[in-house]
């Protein structure tokens, strides 16, 4: 129930008219209107004090004595006073007691000089007390207690007129402008006021009451003073902002999902020493201000821009007071770095770079690029050719000579590129390899042996190389046997069919990324397995219904198809007998050596045996052959199927000869044989880019390419070991491929190193004219018309 | 995280490759996990090839801001020097790549 002070608003304002308001308030002395010019208390319905406070209280009139704040409304009382005369002014503000009551009299003697003096003055004493009067604050409710006990004796009942009214507007800084308008009202007077004034500038230079003097003014002595301040510390902080790492900062939430995800598991690695970690980085900087005392103990917190926050991470160890805790931390660090999947990759990356640096021209000949030698090759004649030959092949002696020979005559040439070798394979012999139908740059080799021997107890292996890393293959397969047939599927190019030497059959899925080494599928318990050496498996396509299915041979004569639809289960396709007189012979059965299917049908397939004989067989009649083939006089190693000519398929043996034969004829159209080849033909394989190119490897590390239609008399391209490599004695070849999209053949050897050869001078082209080829083999085979 | 034992493998590879002088791995901001070279080199090394990643890091980055460095060469006349760099760590090795190519 405290009174308020009436300076502030221009609304006259009487509380006691009807509105549930009442307004309660001492009784004034002095002044004959006590019920208009007592402050009012106003208490709402709930008898709760809503009396508005003045912001600021001033004990002083700001108004002359009967004029008006505003124009119209008159001042509350005669006398201009606002204030009810006992009454104190408000406390205003609330740390202080209540302030020395202002005295009454003192409001009034300004006020009644006020009342004659100009407005001028009264806006200067209203300064003085403007000085002398407390701050205007809100006053709280322990001031108003205080001030309403001051009028506790006092009447209740009178009313107050409240005046409000506005103060005057100070004007602190005035600066009127210089121009005025065309209309304004004394525009006139003042135009004729500066024209008077410009006449007398104009006049001033020989105005006769206007005279130049100079004066001159006293300089005084000067004194310098200088003082010096304490500089303040200052150090420089960089950083650099550039577009990705604005970049980072707004799209960094979205785009580092995985270093989100990394960042729980740092911390559950090292939270607290990571905490720390930061900590004393920012410390031992050189730009930190903290002192280190202080620093201990307080809280610290890392306020770096987000360019600089990789330099924090590792400070030096010499700096820092924890070193204990820096080292162990550096060494989980290097732990974690250690054993990062990144780390493999980057080292992986490295060691392909690594290599490509060395292998560089053997990758851009592999891929068939023209390089500035081999452009030359293409065209130039036999001279230059033959200096490129000189250049790349280290060997000498007989091979380079030969070789240079052979170019002379037709433009082609082979020569060593490559080898994949490593130390696991070393000693293994390579028994099998196969390109892989999907990824044409990856070649799969089978390690193992043809006889029993004691590498047999060590297992076999698969290896999955790569041209871009010759030491070392991408994937490794461990077996536990040796193996002796590899095969890639064709529809699904990621399952590999492996035969091995205990005739165990098994599928792997090479595109798991961590088992692929555990076959997905493996004969191993059932028991109409092989159970000796699986020497060939082929994927065949049966049609939509059927799929594809695995069909293999091996030395217990046997052909098996296996079937993956409900696991594995095979069933006998055929089994060999031997033909011919089978008194005193201790099997009836012959032993199987090879097998393919003709092109584009995969109902009859060929087989060859031990004895020489290869016999032609239906899938889905097993108890006679359809033809038998005799000319070997040896076991067929290897028998292979023309890729462009059904009819014709190629044998080759431990007779020292490469046959070929037209399936319709059961005799051999041609015998190919060195003249000086004493060793077995290990393996033969047809050219995929040309109908009438083949290539057959020996078992003294020869590799010959054959080329019906330059002569079936002697190999277009062949391969010696140097005399240097034979001294230790010869390596036999064991296994040969063409590659599909590169022009190269790789073979394999009894030792474990597979070689690629360079083919110049035989490529074809881009695509391959099948039916061209096709013709043109069936042409060369029909010797008659030539004759 | 795949084993330290396929990381020391393929790393003892590389050291073994023909022609490589040594192999460093640092941590970005130059102290270094482990090398093959002398000490004196290996810090020479760190120091002058973190701030060059980055820099060329800085290149491709604000060429294209969605882009990264993956891989960095610097061949002068004698060796090469390869580097892969990562979030965390740089991995250099330093090869002479005209010492005795392969056939």
């Amino acid at each position: 129930m405290a009174p308020a002070s009436t300076t502030n608003r221009g609304t006259k304002m009487n509380i006691n008219t009807g509105a549930t308001p009442t307004a309660k308030g001492p009784s004034t002395n002095k002044s004959s209107k006590a019920d208009k010019s007592a402050l009012p208390i106003i208490l709402d319905s709930d008898n709760v004090d809503r009396t508005p406070q003045p912001l600021f209280v001033s004990s002083y009139s700001l108004l002359p004595r009967g004029t008006d704040a505003v124009g119209g409304l008159k001042v509350g009382t005669d006398d201009g006073i606002k204030f009810p005369t006992d009454t104190t002014p408000l406390p205003l503000c609330s740390t202080s007691p209540a302030p020395p009551p202002v005295p009454l009299e003192l409001p009034k003697a300004p006020v009644a000089t006020a009342t004659e003096s100009s407005e001028a003055d009264d806006e200067e004493d209203k300064h003085k007390h403007k000085h002398r009067s407390h701050p205007s604050h809100i006053s709280s409710k322990a001031a108003k207690e205080a001030a309403v006990s001051e009028f506790s004796g006092k009447s209740e009942d009178e009313e107050y007129v409240i005046t409000l009214t506005e103060s005057v507007t100070e004007f602190l800084v005035s600066i009127p402008g210089t121009q005025m308008s065309n209309d304004a009202p004394n525009y006139n007077a003042i135009k004729m006021r500066n024209q008077a004034y410009q006449k007398v500038l104009d006049g001033r230079d020989h105005a006769d009451n206007l005279q130049e003097r100079h004066s001159q003014t006293v300089n005084y002595a000067q004194k310098t003073k200088s003082v010096q301040a304490v500089p303040c510390t200052t150090s420089s902080v960089g950083c650099q902002s550039t577009d990705w790492d604005i970049h980072d900062a707004y799209i960094g939430g979205e785009g580092d999902e995985e270093e989100l995800g990394k960042k729980p598991k740092e911390l559950e690695v090292g939270g607290v020493e990571k905490l720390v970690r930061t900590f004393t980085s920012a410390l031992a900087a050189k730009d930190c201000l903290l002192d280190i005392k202080e620093a201990s103990s307080a809280t610290f917190s890392k306020s770096v821009g987000t360019g600089t926050d990789e330099f924090d991470d590792e400070p030096k160890a010499k700096e820092t007071e924890e070193t204990n805790s820096e080292m162990i931390i550096n060494k989980k660090k290097n732990l974690s770095i250690m054993s990062s999947t990144e780390l493999l990759k980057s080292l992986n990356l490295m060691e392909r770079a690594v290599q490509q640096n060395l292998y560089h021209d053997s990758h851009l000949r592999y891929r068939n690029y023209p390089s500035g030698e081999e452009a030359l090759i293409v065209t130039a004649d036999s001279k230059t050719s033959e200096e490129e030959v000189a250049m790349e092949d280290d060997e000498e002696g007989v091979s380079e000579e030969l070789a240079a020979a052979s170019k002379k005559n037709h433009g082609a040439s082979m020569s060593k590129l490559f080898t994949f070798e490593c130390e696991l394979s070393k000693g293994r012999a390579a028994t099998t390899m196969s390109w892989n139908r999907g990824n044409k740059d990856i070649l799969a080799v089978g390690y193992g042996s043809f006889h029993l021997s004691d590498m047999e107890k060590d297992g076999g292996l698969v290896m999955f190389w790569s041209i871009r890393n010759l030491a070392h293959p991408e994937k490794i397969i461990r077996t536990v046997s040796g193996v002796t047939a590899i095969d890639f599927s064709t529809a699904h190019p990621n399952m590999l069919a492996v035969g091995m030497y205990n005739g165990t059959v098994a599928i792997f899925d090479m595109r798991k990324e961590k088992d692929f080494n555990v076959p997905v599928l493996e004969s191993g318990a059932m028991s109409s397995k092989h159970m000796e050496p699986v020497w060939e498996v082929k994927w065949v396509d049966k049609g939509v219904e059927r799929g594809e299915s695995l069909v293999t041979i091996a030395t217990d004569g046997r052909v098996l198809e296996w079937n993956m639809k409900k696991g594995l289960s095979l069933t006998e396709l055929m089994v060999l007998k031997r033909i011919g007189n089978s008194d005193g012979v201790i099997s009836r059965q012959a032993s199987g050596l090879c097998l393919d299917f003709p092109l584009n049908d995969s109902s009859v397939y060929f087989a060859g045996t031990e004895d020489g004989h290869i016999h032609r067989c239906s899938c889905s009649y097993n108890e006679q052959y359809l033809d038998t083939f005799s000319g070997h006089s040896g076991p067929v190693y290897k028998l292979r199927c023309s890729p462009f000519l059904p009819e014709a398929f190629l044998s080759c043996s431990a007779d020292w000869t490469v046959k070929l034969w037209n399936c319709e004829d059961t005799e051999y159209i041609y015998d190919f044989h060195s003249t000086d080849l004493n060793e077995v033909v290990n393996d033969i394989v047809w050219s995929p880019t040309s109908g009438s190119v083949f290539a057959s490897v020996t078992g003294d590390g020869r590799v010959e390419v054959w080329d019906l239609e330059y002569s079936v008399i002697d190999p277009k391209l062949f391969y010696r070991p140097t005399k240097a490599e034979s001294v230790l004695g010869v390596t036999p070849l064991t296994t040969a491929r063409f590659s599909d999209n590169a022009p190269v053949l790789a073979t394999g050897d009894a030792k474990g190193k597979v070689v690629v050869f360079r083919l110049e001078g035989m490529e074809v082209g881009e695509s391959v004219d099948v039916a061209e080829q096709r013709k043109k083999l069936l042409d060369l085979m029909q010797p008659d018309e030539q004759v | 995280m795949s084993s330290i034992a396929e990381v020391e493998e393929t790393l003892a590879r590389i050291q073994s490759h023909k022609g490589v002088k040594g192999v460093l791995i640092c941590t970005k901001s130059g102290s270094a996990v482990r090398s093959s070279l002398p000490p004196a080199e290996t810090e020479t090394y760190a120091a002058l090839i973190t701030q060059l990643a980055l820099k060329a890091a800085s290149v491709a980055r604000t060429l294209d801001p969605t882009d990264d460095l993956t891989f960095l060469r610097i061949r002068s006349r004698k060796h090469e020097v390869m580097v892969a760099p990562d979030k965390e760590y740089l991995l250099v090795v330093v090869q002479n790549p005209d010492e005795g190519e392969d056939a």
